[in-house]
């Protein structure tokens, strides 16, 4: 899209498209890591995040009234990771869809993010492989114990372990599929400079956003709301991707302030894409809240035994404390925060809201998951076993966030050859 | 009392508008009259132009901190008014839920905060603008009419205090203007 643009009048005539020698700001030094950088980080995140699971595996073995509660406190890691990474995969495909150029210089971030999802489909095998073989401790239908259960039995066409495999590998088809052949085409594009893979790229897009909603919501449902089998919400699908995305966005952020930090990326994201960074975190923040808040609401009013029940298991026992802290932190708080201009467009204040977005969207996946842990007991959140929770969610945190640092560090830092680039280094939001 | 300026005629003048033939010269125009600090002027042009507002020197808008204040205000007051109604005034047991439920009034203080800023928006807008406004002098001249078309002008009004019927004539003269005249009020 061509502009009238104030370096047009300067020069008196429009930017003209050129290769990246072209730009002072495409130099190697501004869009490689330096040498051996993020090795040290990416060291101590996989120490941690081996330490981490061990623990959790270990007090899930050596306490067996602890194994749920450990293997709660993974899968509230690995879902929270799996959320994140979908994100990326979501920026990737919409900003592929909309032709966006403004965030051309940050799109290589977002697909490093996008391929974190293998890391997590991997995460995810030891806890399907040992919810599997034990029958069921965290996915109680998988296990014998409420085989009588009417509802169960009428579910039991979707809710088998053949079928729920089977959609597991249908969704890490798609999303591997996906991350291979958007990441494939733009990283071809920086050797060949094929301008028509931009095209491609678009095109895939196209089904691939479709596929994207479609496996995302379904393992939202698989994954998350069949902790509860008595449960069911259409909107559940939503509330999962909105969190990805909301969280996504965050870690984009988190990215590009520690690249930023090594003196890199300068004159290629600035604090235009800053700004523009924080309006998607606002839009997340509130499409979050909006949908958290229709699917409570619709429960609330139409009163149903079994969907009313996952939430009074969540509004009473101490965990109504969470759930209003998550009102205020995942919504209020952010999105009278987000409003300033000055807090979007600032280059120390949006990390420092990005990084609490990333830690309520773990609270929101632990909000989740963790009160099925002890299911009945009312007074779960002073419960001992908190240090577990801790020791899982930073430990697959910490593994999953070692992968990135090595992925960040190991390529070139943007799309170098991409027809839009001079768009994106000159872009600037004018309202 | 304001300074006012005649022509021969002993008609009030009201502005000087300079017209110029391209988008950079009106630009550069634009930065020069900032720089001599003038205040009350403005530039018309028959598309909008990125970068217009730094070439000129406009501050942002305090337009936004009023939408906020009144966004947020019209959210609490919604609020305040569904409670009043339905657990204060009149309380009626509706599905069994309790009296001044937060939920049901959800969506309503949403929209109301939405309405208000909507209606400090455009109201705001239009009272900072000066809007609606009945005429402007500017509209009795032939020529200026032009700027709807393919000329670009600047117009520096007589009201302004750094105005001078000479300097500032000359200022627009040195800028590139083609063409100088007067606006008579």
């Amino acid at each position: 899209m061509s502009q009238i643009t104030a370096d047009a009048f300067h020069d008196g005539q429009g930017h003209a498209h050129a290769g990246p020698a072209s730009f002072p700001e495409m130099r190697a030094e501004n869009i490689n890591m330096p040498a051996g950088s993020g090795k040290a980080a990416a060291g101590l995140l996989t120490v941690i995040g081996l330490v981490g699971i061990a623990v959790t595996a270990g007090a899930g073995f050596a306490m067996p009234n602890m194994a749920k509660h450990a293997l709660a406190a993974y899968h509230v890691g690995v879902m929270a990771c799996l959320g994140i990474s979908l994100g990326g995969l979501f920026l990737t495909l919409v900003t592929h869809l909309m032709g966006a150029g403004w965030s051309v210089t940050i799109r290589r971030q977002m697909e490093n993010l996008a391929a974190q999802v293998p890391v997590c489909l991997l995460l995810l095998v030891p806890t399907f492989a040992i919810e599997i073989f034990t029958g069921g401790k965290l996915f109680a239908w998988m296990g014998d114990a409420f085989a009588g259960e009417h509802v169960l039995q009428e579910k039991a066409p979707y809710l088998n372990i053949g079928f729920f495999l089977a959609r597991a590998v249908v969704y890490s088809v798609v999303w591997v599929s996906l991350v291979r052949i958007l990441r494939g085409y733009s990283l071809k594009q920086d050797q060949t400079g094929d301008k028509w893979l931009t095209n491609r790229a678009r095109r895939t897009s196209s089904w691939g956003m479709l596929a994207f909603a479609l496996t995302t919501a379904f393992a939202g449902f698989d994954w998350l709301m069949t902790l509860d089998f008595r449960f069911f919400s259409t909107m559940w699908g939503v509330y999962f991707f909105a969190g990805g995305a909301f969280s996504a966005v965050a870690m984009l952020i988190l990215m590009l302030s520690r690249i930023k930090a090594k003196g890199r990326l300068q004159g290629l994201v600035t604090e235009e894409h800053y700004h523009d960074l924080g309006k998607l975190l606002f839009t997340f923040t509130v499409f979050w809240a909006y949908i958290s808040f229709s699917q409570y609401f619709l429960i609330w009013y139409s009163n149903i035994p079994e969907e009313t029940a996952w939430f009074l298991a969540r509004k009473g026992g101490g965990w109504e404390k969470l759930f209003f802290f998550l009102c205020i932190g995942h919504f209020v708080a952010p999105f009278l925060i987000l409003l300033f201009r000055g807090v979007k467009k600032s280059l120390t204040l949006l990390p420092l809201v990005a990084a609490w977005a990333i830690f309520i969207h773990i609270l929101d996946i632990f909000f989740i998951v963790r009160p099925m842990v002890y299911p009945g007991q009312r007074d779960a959140i002073g419960m001992p076993g908190l240090w577990v929770d801790a020791a899982g969610i930073i430990g697959v945190l910490a593994l999953w966030a070692s992968f990135l640092v090595r992925r960040v560090c190991a390529g070139v830092l943007v799309p170098t050859r991409d027809p839009r680039i001079a768009e994106a280094i000159h872009h600037r939001n004018y309202v | 009392m304001a300074r006012q300026f005649v022509n021969e005629a002993g008609e009030t003048i009201h502005a000087i508008i300079a017209e110029f033939d391209t988008p950079p010269g009106v630009y550069h125009a634009a930065e020069k009259v900032r720089d001599a600090g003038y205040t009350k002027w403005d530039v018309y042009s028959p598309f909008p132009m990125h970068g217009m507002e730094d070439a000129m020197g406009i501050k942002r808008t305090r337009l936004p901190l009023l939408v906020g204040v009144i966004g947020l205000s019209g959210a609490g007051l919604g609020y305040l008014m569904q409670h009043w109604m339905t657990a204060v005034n009149y309380q009626v047991v509706v599905q069994g839920k309790p009296y001044g439920a937060w939920e049901p009034f959800t969506p309503i203080t949403f929209e109301l905060g939405v309405l208000f800023s909507a209606f400090a928006a455009l109201i705001g807008m239009l009272a900072m603008n000066g809007l609606p406004r009945w005429h402007h002098p500017l509209f009795k001249k032939e020529r200026f009419l032009s700027v709807s078309d393919d000329r670009f002008v600047v117009c520096i009004e007589t009201a302004d205090p750094r105005f001078d019927p000479d300097a500032t004539r000359r200022l627009l003269e040195a800028a590139g203007a083609r063409h100088i005249e007067l606006v008579e009020e």
